[in-house]
C-alpha cells in the first residue's frame, strides 16, 4: 500500500514538475543550459562555446514547448561531456583544427544530444554551418549573425528580363499591325 | 563635294541619337520611380532568394493591445511566450524617420522580406542583453541613413513597451565581428542594413545604428518579495 501511495505522489510531482517547468528555465534546463556555458582549459588556454550559440540555446530552453525531465538532462550532459573529452584529447582550441575523425565524433555527440529531444542536425556543405531544427524550423544555427540585407543582382537580371520580353512583345505587335514597316 | 554633318550622318541620327535620349530618359526615369522599383524588386527577390528552412507562412503572436496597460517596470519570465524562428513578435518604430515595421524573431531571407529579423543569438527586449535587429536597406531600412544621434527606437512587444535612444552610428565590413558585442551586459539595440543605401547589387558594407535602452519592464525569472 505504501508504495502504491508513494508511485502515486511520485507521479503527482512528475507532473507539477513538468508544468512548472513550462516557464522559463527550471533545473534540467539549467543544469544543460550551464554545462554548455562550462570553460575548459586546452592546452593552457581557455575555451568555451561562442557566446552566440549559448543564448541561442538558452532562448530554445525558456520556451514553453520545451520541457525536459531529468532522465533527458543527463543524457545531453553525458553528450555534451563526450564532445567536450574530444576537444580536450586533441589538445586544439578551435574546431577547424580538429582532424576529420574528431569533428565526425563530435557531430555525433551533437545528434545524440539533439536526438534526445526530438531535435535535427542539418550540415549545410556549402556554407559549413550547422543547423539544429525542431519540426523543421530553426532553433539554433552556426550561421553568421549579420544577414544580406541589400538587393541581390538575381532580381534585377529578373526584372531586365522582363523589360526585354516586353519589348520584344512590344515590337512583334507592332511588326504585326504594320506599324513598322516592313 | 562637301563632307557631311555631324547630324546628317545616319549613323547619328538613327543609333546614337536615339542611344543618348534613350539613356538620358533612363536616368530621369530611375530618379522618379526608384522608390516603387525598390519595392518591386524586393518583391521579385521572393522567388529568387533561397528562403532556407523557413516557409513563406511565417507565424504571429504580436497583438495589438491597450498600450497603456503594457507601462509596468516588471514583467514575470512566466508570463512571456518566447517566440519561435520566424514569429513576427514585436513592432518596431522610429517615429523620427517614419519608420513602422514588423519585428520577427530570425531572420532569413524569407522573414525579410515581410520585416525587420533579429538574430537568434540575441536576447528579447526586456532580458538586459543586446539585441540584433536586421532590415532591407531598400525596404523598413532605407530611413536609417538620416538616423541622428537622440532619436528614439521602440519595440512594442505582448508584454511591454520598450524605448532606446540612439548613441551613435558605424559603417563596418559584415565580416568585423568587432561592429557588434551581443556578450555585453548592456540592453544596446543594434540595427543594420547593408551600405552604401540604394545600392543595386551585394555589398559586404554594413551600417550599424546603436540605441541604448531608456524605458520598458525588466524580465525576472521569480516574483519579487
Amino acid at each position: 500500500m505504501k508504495k502504491v501511495i508513494a508511485t502515486v505522489i511520485c507521479m503527482v510531482l512528475g507532473a507539477v514538475s513538468l508544468t512548472a517547468s513550462a516557464a522559463g528555465l527550471d533545473v534540467n534546463k539549467n543544469r544543460v543550459l550551464n554545462r554548455l556555458k562550462t570553460e575548459i582549459s586546452v592546452a593552457g588556454k581557455s575555451v568555451s562555446l561562442p557566446g552566440e550559440l549559448i543564448t541561442q540555446a538558452e532562448n530554445f530552453l525558456k520556451r514553453d514547448d520545451v520541457v525536459i525531465t531529468a532522465k533527458q538532462a543527463d543524457k545531453i550532459i553525458s553528450h555534451i561531456n563526450s564532445a567536450i573529452n574530444i576537444v580536450k584529447e586533441a589538445g586544439v582550441t578551435r574546431i577547424s583544427e580538429l582532424n576529420m575523425q574528431d569533428k565526425t565524433a563530435i557531430l555525433d555527440n551533437i545528434r545524440a544530444a539533439a536526438g534526445v529531444l526530438g531535435l535535427k542536425v542539418s550540415i549545410n556543405s556549402t556554407d559549413k554551418t550547422i543547423t539544429v531544427l525542431k519540426d523543421n524550423v530553426p532553433v539554433a544555427t552556426t550561421e553568421a549573425a549579420l544577414k544580406i540585407t541589400g538587393t541581390g543582382i538575381s532580381a534585377i537580371l529578373v526584372m531586365v528580363g522582363v523589360c526585354v520580353a516586353l519589348i520584344i512583345g512590344c515590337f512583334a505587335v507592332s511588326w504585326k499591325v504594320r506599324l513598322i514597316a516592313k | 563635294m562637301s563632307k557631311p554633318s555631324f547630324l546628317g550622318n545616319g549613323v547619328a541620327v538613327y543609333f546614337y541619337l536615339p542611344l543618348l535620349l534613350c539613356a538620358a530618359g533612363y536616368i530621369v526615369l530611375m530618379a522618379a520611380v526608384f522608390p516603387l522599383l525598390s519595392n518591386a524588386l524586393s518583391s521579385l527577390g521572393l522567388f529568387t532568394s533561397d528562403g532556407a528552412f523557413i516557409t513563406p507562412e511565417t507565424k504571429a503572436i504580436f497583438e495589438q493591445k491597450d498600450y497603456g496597460a503594457l507601462n509596468v517596470e516588471i514583467v514575470y519570465e512566466k508570463d512571456i511566450v518566447m517566440p519561435t524562428y520566424g514569429t513576427h513578435y514585436a513592432r518596431l518604430t522610429i517615429p523620427s524617420l517614419s519608420v513602422a515595421v514588423d519585428l520577427y524573431y530570425g531572420d532569413s531571407s524569407a522573414v525579410l522580406k515581410k520585416g525587420v529579423g533579429q538574430y537568434i543569438g540575441s536576447s528579447l527586449p526586456g532580458y538586459g542583453r543586446p539585441l540584433l535587429v536586421g532590415g532591407h536597406n531598400n525596404g523598413a531600412f532605407g530611413g536609417l541613413q538620416h538616423v541622428k544621434t537622440g532619436d528614439i527606437v521602440t519595440i512594442t512587444t505582448n508584454y511591454g513597451i520598450y524605448s532606446y535612444r540612439v548613441t551613435g552610428v558605424k559603417i563596418a565590413d559584415c565580416f568585423d565581428k568587432s561592429a557588434y558585442n551581443l556578450q555585453q551586459e548592456k540592453e544596446q539595440l543594434i540595427l543594420y542594413t547593408c551600405y552604401p543605401f540604394n545600392t543595386l547589387g551585394l555589398t559586404d558594407k554594413r551600417f550599424f545604428v546603436y540605441a541604448d535602452k531608456v524605458s520598458g519592464p525588466r524580465i525576472v525569472s521569480e516574483p519579487l518579495e
